[in-house]
């Protein structure tokens, strides 16, 4: 991705956290559907990476975010507190830690931002020819690892989670979330994904 | 001063041409005027060209719906009161369309006049999409496009469902609770038991047989009696207490000591008394006023001790024969009676069945309506029963304990204060009251119901 006329950088703020604007009339901690979007894409970037729980709180540390996500526990409680899943804690999730796991989405997609790329190809490639995924072993494999992931950390009883009962609903779901974290890799990436949780949630 | 600016993405690039019209320092390379704006998508044979308007809508549009990916909702693509130039519709698939009137952009000579409709794939538009985002951070060119990232306002979010359906599970939740509320209405109030009433019933109910022990003289002869009154229940069991009577008196004789032969017979009237009485509880009403009439007989002291004395006097040749008993039986019957106080003869005949079932009911819910009216609260603890005579204008004649437990709670009941004295008339009807252990006054025909019918 090379650009002729670099854009002018700033220098990197000091407290990343602070770069993502907060707009007008934002609610006072994440919806239930930011709880529940964050939480997905961050279990497609596992599903993606095998490494990726662990990838999370190095990420965290490395983006100076560590003293919003303190550690393992504090993430994981954070992540549950997704609605749809198993063991839902029902806490809410602040605005400053909805930002911190925000940026460390984008963080991770960046990084897999190849890998993301290969795999919408593969599935477009795969759809125009009426291909089943099965032709392409990476994308099956994520297809494979998105799904039981899927199963066993959400709570099948969930009307949220009975929309995905089958395999091709939940394939659906995870090249849509495969599609939201490339858009999570671009230059406004964080911006994006952070406002656009918010959508609907505005007078 | 002329100059270009590219921003190159692998599926798409954006090449703008323009000039710098402000000369003032620090300025000098700001494009701020726009020439031509070409927009290379790969895959596609022939660039997009246009001016300034072709641009500014290009680029709001794929920011607006690079947002509408993100969030799922659908965002405005133009500035309200605009013409939409540019706009990107969700395609099948992988695909997106990006759709441009022909009026702002120039596709060379194949233009036919028709809006040009392209097919971008997930990476195409993202490319596009980040193209236009170098962009928005370049503050060097066209300063005044801004990205307008905000979230969407609720007006613009339509729920999917229709409101008829989204009202359906809140009108089911309230309906089914509606109807929950209904059905524990109609269950009764759950009774509370006191766990000390049950452990002083269990004693009353043991205390029954030792009661039956004054008795005993006078009870076998009671029972041989029986078979004559009614032929339900009671004649198989007054048979073997005649032979065990029997049986003991002959023993007796052998002995002759007639300490001993009291004891015995002692002990065997008292099984069967207690025999009688298991019985009774459990067989018919009659059965069980038969019982009862013998407890009163056996209460009223003088004609028990007479009965007793003359049994054990007489108790080899008493057993002797079936119409001794019977005789005797008869003579304590009738002091009992003389004795029983404020009461009329209950007999254990089954009355003449003249007065009409039509009769018998009026009276029933007259006399359960006279207790209910003259008591001062419900009665509550162990249920008690009461024989209660009623003559056919309705006046109570008198009344009769069915047991001990009854008879001493008979002062918590209104019956004492109802007696009026026998007024006389020749046809009377016995009822059963019962002051159940909830506080409910039970009547109905002594001989049952269908003994009128």
């Amino acid at each position: 991705m090379q650009v002729q006329s670099p854009p002018n950088t700033e220098p990197p703020n000091l407290n990343l956290i602070d770069q993502l604007s907060i707009p007008d009339g934002l609610p006072s901690e994440c919806s239930r559907r930011a709880k529940t979007q964050i939480d997905l894409l961050l279990l497609a970037i596992e599903a993606l990476d095998l490494g990726g729980a662990e990838a999370m709180l190095a990420s965290a540390k490395e983006l100076g975010l560590d003293e919003v996500v303190r550690g393992r526990v504090n993430l994981w409680l954070l992540r549950s507190s997704n609605p749809l899943r198993r063991f839902s804690q029902r806490q809410p999730m602040s605005l400053e830690e909805g930002k911190a796991l925000v940026l460390i989405t984008c963080f991770l997609a960046r990084r897999l931002t190849v890998l993301i790329r290969q795999l919408l190809l593969g599935y477009q490639q795969l759809s125009d020819q009426g291909l089943s995924f099965d032709h392409h072993f990476r994308l099956s494999d994520y297809l494979a690892r998105f799904r039981s992931h899927f199963r066993a950390r959400m709570n099948a009883k969930r009307s949220g989670v009975i929309a995905y009962s089958t395999d091709e609903k939940l394939n659906e779901l995870a090249i849509e979330l495969l599609t939201k974290l490339l858009f999570c890799t671009g230059t406004e990436g964080a911006e994006r994904l952070w406002i656009s949780l918010f959508d609907g949630e505005v007078a | 001063m002329t100059m270009q600016r590219q921003y190159q993405l692998p599926n798409c690039s954006i090449i703008l041409d323009g000039l710098s019209i402000d000369p003032s320092p620090g300025n000098e390379n700001v494009m701020s005027l726009l020439v031509n704006a070409e927009c290379r998508i790969s895959g596609l044979e022939r660039s997009l060209n246009g001016g300034y308007n072709f641009f500014a809508a290009l680029v709001r549009a794929v920011s607006q719906y690079g947002q509408e990916v993100l969030s799922g909702y659908a965002h405005p693509q133009v500035i309200e009161g605009e013409p939409l130039l540019v706009h990107i519709n969700p395609g099948e698939g992988p695909y997106h369309h990006l759709v441009v009137q022909p009026e702002v952009a120039d596709l060379g000579e194949s233009g036919d006049g028709r809006a040009i409709d392209i097919k971008l794939s997930a990476v195409q538009l993202f490319d596009l999409t980040e193209a236009g985002d170098q962009f928005f951070d370049d503050k060097q060119t066209l300063p005044e496009l801004e990205p307008a990232l905000a979230p969407l306002p609720k007006r613009f979010v339509r729920s999917d469902e229709p409101l008829s359906d989204r009202a359906v599970p809140a009108v089911l939740g309230v309906g089914s609770l509606v109807a929950a509320t209904m059905a524990f209405g109609l269950l009764p109030v759950p009774e509370l038991r006191d766990p000390n009433v049950e452990v002083s019933q269990g004693a009353e109910s043991g205390e029954v047989v030792p009661v039956n022990d004054n008795t005993s003289g006078s009870e076998p002869p009671t029972g041989a009696s029986e078979p004559e009154d009614n032929e339900i229940a009671a004649v198989p069991l007054d048979e073997e207490t005649l032979d065990e009577a029997n049986g003991d008196a002959d023993a007796a004789t052998g002995e002759d000591s007639d300490v001993e032969v009291v004891t015995t017979s002692l002990d065997a009237t008292e099984d069967a008394a207690a025999t009688e009485e298991n019985n009774a509880e459990q067989a018919s009403d009659v059965e069980d006023a038969d019982a009862e009439t013998d407890l009163t007989t056996a209460e009223t002291t003088d004609g028990e001790t007479t009965a007793e004395s003359t049994s054990t006097e007489n108790s080899d040749s008493e057993f002797s024969s079936f119409d001794d008993f019977k005789e005797e039986e008869e003579d304590s019957t009738t002091v009992a009676n003389s004795t029983t106080a404020n009461s009329s003869t209950f007999e254990n005949e089954p009355p003449a069945r003249v007065t009409s079932f039509a009769q018998v009911r009026t009276l029933n819910s007259q006399l359960k309506q006279t207790i209910v009216e003259n008591r001062d609260q419900p009665r509550f603890g162990e249920a008690v029963s009461y024989r209660v005579r009623v003559s056919e204008s309705g006046t109570i004649t008198g009344y009769q304990s069915i047991d001990s437990s009854a008879e001493s709670a008979i002062g918590e009941t209104p019956l004492p204060g109802l007696v009026k004295g026998d007024s006389g008339e020749d046809s009377s009807i016995d009822y059963r009251v019962v002051f159940t252990e909830r506080g409910v006054v039970e009547v109905s025909p002594w001989w049952g119901w269908s003994y009128y019918e």
